[in-house]
């Protein structure tokens, strides 16, 4: 009667990165800012918007698609597809039906996850769990942002921060654990640290208000960030059965380049170990980030398939999930 | 060494440079190059270093080296 329980591991990775790259020159005239600012601020020099026909579910099949490639799994094998996105302006259909459709796992169960930029942490964990359980056995987790659609291009908080784009991997049964326990928390008490300042209710009742977009207190964040993270990181290692020696790349939330140099400082990891730094080129895409910088890690052999990496979301609410994984 | 000395030590550490540039008038962004991220990670180490704990409210009116040294060894003291 129970079904066939398995380790969950990584089976391949996907990226879609929007064809226009914006540098920083173009975002800083409406922020009154400058490039070297944003780049001793952030250590982004350039990050993708999305255009009109660039859409959530555009993206997300784009970079699904690669990842069941790379994985070499007939897409009607998928029994589970994970979205998680901060960005989805809209409510209804759920926009996991519509991509499982799409990219041909059309038997599939779907859902739409949002934790924020924790949020690829998050769903890959309960993925994980769902392969571990014998309630699916491939799983198919995107994340994907159109950061654009909800960050105001004139506030000096964000507007040079974030960019658009979706990650993809493909989870699924193997021999050896390939995702190991997660260690994930949140901390509500700071909840207006990142956050749309009122609902899109206000919106509707008052034609007059502005879309509502999102907002960040950027110090509190960094701070909370460099302060409250490193022993989250540290507990996901042990969980693995690790130490921090174990540990071959660090695949942090795309944030900040600052935040990702505190965070490597504060772990106490390996010198050697390969650091992901995709947000110099794709900003912060918030779910979509780690998934983008393993791409691009695996993509320039900087990394390599088989080495130990350990997983850091952090974002809104505040949220945060870590893991180790075995990359694919 | 007194507690003043090892408060320099543990600055001129986490910043990498030499104790004698930590003068009382030392302005952490004009002479230091402080921006306010760096001023975070400052904070944070020293709560480490020390025990303690200093308020977003605090940082914000340090301003020189020995604005500083003065939170932290009132800290300390506390």
């Amino acid at each position: 009667m129970a079904a066939r329980a398995h380790h969950p591991a990584l089976l391949g990775v996907g990226a879609y990165r929007p064809s226009r790259a914006v540098g920083n020159d173009e975002v800083a005239g409406p922020i009154r800012s400058s490039d070297e600012w944003i780049v001793s601020r952030s250590g982004i020099t350039s990050r993708g918007y999305a255009g009109p026909a660039e859409t959530l579910l555009d993206m997300a099949a784009a970079a699904a698609g690669k990842a069941l490639g790379e994985a070499g799994l007939p897409p009607g094998e998928v029994s589970l597809v994970l979205v998680t996105t901060m960005s989805n302006l809209r409510q209804a259909p759920p926009l996991a039906a519509e991509l499982a459709f799409r990219i041909g796992a059309t038997d599939a169960g779907a859902l739409d996850t949002g934790a924020g930029c924790a949020g690829f942490c998050y769903t890959l964990a309960v993925a994980a769990d769902a392969i571990r359980s014998g309630s699916a056995r491939h799983v198919v987790v995107v994340g994907v942002e159109r950061m654009t659609d909800i960050v105001d291009p004139t506030d000096r908080g964000t507007a040079f921060l974030f960019g658009d784009g979706a990650g993809a991997v493909v989870v699924g049964p193997a021999a050896e654990p390939g995702v190991g326990p997660v260690r994930w928390g949140s901390d509500g008490s700071k909840a207006a640290a990142i956050a749309q300042p009122y609902s899109w209710a206000a919106v509707r009742d008052d034609p007059a208000l502005p879309a509502p977009t999102l907002r960040m207190a950027g110090q509190e964040v960094f701070r909370w960030v460099v302060t409250a993270l490193a022993p989250i990181a540290t507990d996901a290692i042990r969980l693995a059965g690790l130490t921090p020696a174990d540990i071959d790349v660090f695949v942090p939330h795309q944030a900040n380049m600052r935040i990702t140099d505190s965070l490597v400082r504060g772990i106490g990891l390996r010198a050697d170990v390969v650091v992901a730094r995709d947000v110099a080129t794709a900003g912060n895409t918030s779910s979509a980030s780690i998934p983008l910088a393993i791409e691009r890690l695996l993509a320039s052999g900087q990394a390599r398939a088989g080495q130990r990496a350990l997983l850091l979301g952090f974002g809104s609410g505040l949220l945060y999930a870590a893991q180790v994984v075995r990359l694919p | 060494m007194t507690r003043a000395d090892e408060v320099r030590a543990a600055v001129a550490g986490h910043l990498g440079i030499e104790p004698e540039r930590l003068t009382e008038e030392a302005s952490l962004s004009q002479d230091l190059g402080l921006d306010s991220l760096a001023g975070i990670e400052l904070a944070t180490a020293l709560e480490n270093r020390f025990s303690l704990r200093i308020t977003d409210d605090e940082l914000a009116a340090v301003r020189t080296y020995g604005d500083l040294q003065r939170l932290v060894l009132r800290k300390v003291a506390a």
